[in-house]
């Protein structure tokens, strides 16, 4: 564990067994779990952020900088989440239950992104599986508890292959320890017996990722579950048990090396997949929450689509791209649930022309989809345009031009969404929408701003991510 | 402060201003807009008239993803007439949004923006940084259309036009780097010292760098939103500004750029470019000729003039290529001119259609005297400014040796002067109609952009020897193209008869038109047949010239027939098409997500099996 970050993990899960303390005191129970995200979210920026850093480049960062910025993502879902939901939830819902589940999965993901060894990181990973189970059925009714059920059993493939890779590693390399395994991988092509782990381990990642045709549950997780849930899962608790951890894979394994049998080339595949399904899958729903589900599929196989290639560029923009989807899923989701709670349906024929009734609602969640479709100069553009420009270096013309053809394809969810719930003609539900109170929407602003920010600024997280890529990879 | 930086940026921030302005202020969105784009063109003025190439640099991620502008000799022409359009159309669009419902401040806010990007496309040395810059102005044309609401349709357009322009940008984006891979460098200076032969991944970089280009210019198959847009009653100085004169600068900076500059061009592309120039500008025309909508019609004929750019620099010789920049530059002018005719008529009279409109000559007399100086211009009759670019194109074709293509550009000019026979009769001359009282002259905010462009036609013309010296040679020297002899000037010779005999021709068609019809606005339906069968009788009773008819009959409609069709299946590909087979795609993948627990849990077990299976197979687990 880095232990410079362990301040990350440790306050929150105070301030959760403090939220149990303030059961009669709802009020009190915001600000506390609100400050300390709060808190966390300006140490971190100001650790990544500061002028120091940014003036030299990002040479100085002592840590491992993909940790560093997963923490950032971690600390601004889970704010922007927790903001929201003090104006969500009403008052009879056990509101201190809900913050406390929040803190403590915001500590688990704090500890997988932390963990400097594979065993941490899977036990972080199911603390963090439970946490999101409890969060699932928070709602208590029937969609709930099956999607936490669908949730669990499903995933439980996944977390019994992650185990058996890491006991294969055990008796194979005789060590979970990142570096460790880092300096072995360097020191000659793998064994096969070591690949098998890794073979595992990589299956394992997949299924808790979402990866097509593992990613079922993902569906009716994400639609069954409370709104803001919704949000805190597809924004950053997915990606950082699925995808961080097939990226922390790639950095340190030489998956491309011919006795790695075809690990990189399943990748790859399997990513392309996951894109072309999530995608066409996406353009027929009528639920809006199930659309954006698909929509996160399909954008986790660009990740795991960089990660197969394993080159330092495509590594760079798969984090970059990780980190931007957390933003786009976190403004969309917490928008569906603005609108849900607005409108009483998320039903997307039966809304129409929320652009007048929910001006800002609306604005942000274009803003998220325009990125998210790869338009500059939005952070999504440049994400998008770095994975294709590495699989082009490297070769994979294929993946390179069915890259581009998705994100007219995801373009297209856009138009479909924008054409029905924000534009067009008015229908019945639509009328009795009022737009979100102030400090709810504050948290869907932040997310655009940093969308908006990120691509303008672009060069800045490039040599920061060029920074963290190449220190840490072989 | 380098002054390139301007035109780019003093846009771009006064938008962002004008976008947080209340919309309740009485002036400060208009002279904020035409103060920006005023001192933007005085920039792009300085930068023009200084003789040292002006670049700037600023090395940004690494990985050539370097912002560095460069104003040389073709960018720095392309930035005067950008700027100066964007100039001339704030400064129409003040006096124009008064009279609208449509939001003013986010028209100017797209004006701006607009602006700043297309200077930033034309003084972009890198790749990239042009790159960017050229697919963002996608973006703020959709936010134009989206915002005009001009019709019924204009939210549909606005997504057409987007889709359209999207698809080939995506082109345009894959021909950029794969352009940049051959060459080994993203910067455009360094390309240009070791130009890039067409062969191999080569040619499909630049047949894709083309699509772009045509579609940007709204060449073939590209152009149906405009057209539409046009039907639609989209924002007169929209059209005049963004598809009327700056998609033809910035489409002929990227010919030029792309097919001199970066790429040496061999006999099969340069036969290519030149038949699709001169399928456009036929087709284009022929479906003028048909239109009954003042916009539309205009609109058919902004198609036909990217024709004539396309086939210039198809030539690949030095006068073509001056003829081809030439045209462009003109459209920006008179095209430009016409539309905002059209805008002024239209707020007048607050319809586009010609049966409608007539007899405007006495009411609105310098809109009038506007629409004849640009109208003559565009049908290339001397003295004007378009009669040269014409003269000069052809003297490119015939030494490049290509009659044919001669007699079509004749042909094309031939029925633009037809289609604009049509109108300009029809709306401004002939019997006024009860929507024609209503109307009155337009304010000077229009008129004076007007005037400027129409007086610009004639001072470009008289023998265009401003034009060429300022404009024209000195690309011709920077791009290294030799010429013989001068190429400006009133020449005598077959060519100015030639030329002549056309216009008698245009004349004679439209007399005989209205004389059959009596209405001026059917002028051309003896030239392309209603769709009810019983006016093919009632036409065929009212029959003068009946050897004359029968000639048209035989050749004219079945290829009218066949062109409307063509536009209408290439309708069906891009946008009915595509969506018919997502669609199914997405029902097939809808039946398979039931929810049944048991099917998700075999599909994973089978998942784990065929991938452990797939990464094993290669040579199998010792």
């Amino acid at each position: 564990m880095m232990t410079s970050l362990l301040a990350y993990l440790l306050i929150p899960l105070s301030s959760a067994v403090i939220i149990q303390f303030l059961k009669k005191n709802d009020k009190l129970a915001d600000i506390v779990s609100n400050v300390s995200l709060f808190a966390g979210l300006l140490n971190i920026s100001y650790l990544i952020f500061n002028p120091q850093n940014v003036r030299f480049s990002f040479a100085s960062i002592a840590d491992n900088g993909f940790s560093l910025i997963m923490v950032l993502a971690i600390y601004l879902i889970a704010f922007c989440v927790s903001l929201f939901s003090s104006g969500f939830i009403p008052r009879t819902k056990n509101k201190h239950n809900f913050y406390s589940l929040l803190l403590t999965g915001v500590a688990a993901m704090c500890g997988v992104v932390i963990s400097l060894d594979f065993f941490t990181l899977y036990i972080y990973a199911e603390a963090l599986a439970i946490v999101s189970l409890a969060m699932i059925c928070y709602e208590d009714n029937e969609r709930g508890a099956e999607g936490a059920v669908k949730y669990f059993f499903l995933t439980l493939p996944g977390s019994v292959f992650i185990l058996t890779g890491i006991s294969i590693l055990l008796f194979t390399a005789g060590t979970f320890n990142f570096l460790n395994l880092q300096s072995i991988a360097n020191s000659g092509p793998m064994s096969t017996a070591n690949m098998v782990a890794v073979a595992f381990l990589c299956i394992g990642f997949l299924i808790k990722a979402g990866i097509v045709p593992f990613h079922t549950w993902l569906i009716d997780a994400y639609q069954g579950a409370y709104s803001p849930v919704s949000a805190f899962l597809g924004g950053i608790a997915t990606k950082v048990s699925g995808a961080y951890a097939i990226i922390k894979i790639v950095m340190i394994f030489k998956l491309f090396e011919s006795t790695a049998g075809r690990i990189s080339e399943a990748l790859m595949l399997l990513g392309a997949i996951t894109i072309i399904w999530g995608a066409i899958a996406a353009i027929r729903q009528k639920n809006f929450k199930r659309m954006l589900a698909f929509s996160s599929i399909s954008q986790t196989g660009y990740i795991v689509l960089a990660s197969g290639l394993g080159t330092p560029l495509a590594v760079l923009g798969a984090i970059f791209h990780l980190f931007n989807q957390a933003t786009f899923k976190g403004t969309l989701f917490l928008n569906s649930a603005s609108i849900e709670k607005s409108a009483g349906t998320t039903n997307m024929h039966k809304l129409a022309n929320l652009e007048n009734s929910m001006p800002w609602t609306t604005w942000t969640s274009i803003i998220a989809l325009l990125a998210a479709a790869g338009l500059p100069p939005l952070s999504g553009f440049w994400s998008k345009l770095v994975i294709v420009l590495a699989l082009w270096e490297e070769g994979a013309k294929g993946y390179a031009f069915l890259s581009l053809f998705f994100m007219l394809v995801t373009f297209a969810h856009f138009a479909i969404i924008q054409k029905k719930i924000f534009f067009g003609k008015k229908a019945a539900d639509g009328e009795k929408s009022r737009e979100m109170p102030v400090f709810m929407l504050l948290p869907v602003v932040l997310l655009s701003m940093i969308i908006i920010l990120a691509g303008i600024f672009f060069p800045h997280v490039y040599s920061f991510l060029m920074q963290a890529v190449t220190r840490n990879m072989l | 402060m380098n002054i390139l930086l301007i035109p780019i940026f003093l846009p771009l921030f006064t938008a962002i201003f004008i976008l947080l302005v209340s919309e309740k202020t009485k002036y400060l969105k208009e002279v904020a807009a035409i103060m920006a784009s005023f001192i933007s063109f005085l920039s792009a003025l300085t930068i023009f008239l200084s003789s040292n190439i002006i670049a700037y640099s600023l090395p940004w991620a690494g990985y050539s993803f370097d912002f560095t502008l460069k104003a040389d000799v073709l960018g720095k022409l392309a930035l005067l007439f950008a700027t100066g359009v964007s100039f001339l159309a704030a400064f129409y669009a003040a006096g124009f949004m008064k009279k609208r419902t449509d939001s003013a401040k986010w028209f100017f806010f797209n004006l701006l923006f607009t602006g700043s990007f297309s200077s930033g496309a034309v003084l972009s040395d890198n790749l990239l940084t042009m790159l960017f810059f050229w697919e963002g102005l996608v973006i703020f044309l959709y936010t134009f259309l989206v915002f005009a609401k001009g019709g019924r349709n204009s939210g549909a357009i606005a997504m057409k036009a987007f889709i359209i322009n999207a698809v080939a940008n995506l082109c345009f984006l894959i021909g950029i780097t794969i352009t940049g891979f051959i060459a080994g460098s993203m910067n455009m200076t360094e390309i240009h010292a070791g130009k890039l032969a067409v062969s191999g991944w080569a040619f499909a970089a630049y047949l894709l760098l083309l699509i772009g280009i045509v579609s940007k210019i709204e060449g073939m198959p590209f152009h149906t939103w405009m057209t539409d847009a046009g039907a639609d009653g989209a924002n007169s100085t929209f059209l005049a500004y963004v598809p009327g004169a700056l998609d033809k600068i910035l489409g002929i900076y990227m010919l030029v750029r792309v097919s001199i500059y970066l790429y040496v061009l061999n006999g099969v592309v340069q036969a290519l470019i030149m038949t699709l120039g001169v399928v456009v500008l036929l087709f284009a025309a022929m479906m003028a000729l048909a239109q009954k909508n003042y916009k539309k019609l205009l609109a058919y004929i902004a198609v036909s003039q990217s024709g004539y750019a396309l086939l210039g620099v198809g030539t690949m010789n030095a006068t073509g290529i001056a003829g081809g920049l030439f045209y462009a530059l003109n459209n920006a002018i008179y095209l430009f001119a016409l539309f905002l005719t059209a805008g002024s008529v239209e707020s007048q009279s607050e319809t586009s259609n010609m049966a409608k409109l007539g007899g405007l000559w006495k009411r609105m007399p310098a809109t009038t005297l506007v629409f004849i100086i640009a109208a003559l211009s565009i049908s290339s009759v001397p003295p004007f400014n378009g009669f040269f670019s014409k003269e000069i194109l052809q003297r490119g074709i015939l030494e490049a040796g290509y009659p044919m293509f001669f007699a079509a550009v004749e042909l094309g000019s031939i029925i633009t002067l037809i289609a604009l026979l049509k109108l300009g009769h029809s709306v401004y001359f002939a019997k006024e109609t009860e929507t024609s009282l209503r109307c009155k002259e337009s304010g000077m905010f229009m008129i004076i952009p007007m005037f400027i462009a129409a007086i610009l036609c004639l001072f470009f013309g008289f023998g265009a020897k401003i034009p060429v010296e300022h404009f024209l040679e000195p690309v011709l020297r920077y791009l290294a193209l030799e010429h013989a002899r001068t190429i400006a000037g009133f020449q005598m010779g077959n060519l100015l008869l030639i030329s002549v005999a056309g216009i008698i021709v245009s004349i004679i068609s439209h007399v005989v038109g209205y004389g059959i019809t009596g209405k001026p606005y059917k002028a051309t339906d003896y030239l392309l047949y209603a769709p009810v069968l019983s006016k093919i009788y009632r036409m065929a009773e009212h029959k003068v010239f009946d050897p004359y008819e029968q000639i048209m009959k035989s050749s004219v409609w079945p290829l009218g027939q066949f062109f409307s069709k063509l536009d209408s299946l290439t309708d069906y590909l891009t946008f009915t098409l595509p969506s018919f087979v997502s669609n199914s795609l997405s029902k097939m993948s809808q039946k398979f997500h039931r929810g049944s627990y048991v099917l998700y849990m075999t599909i994973t077990i089978i998942g784990f099996l065929v991938y452990m299976a797939y990464v094993f197979s290669f040579g199998g687990i010792k």
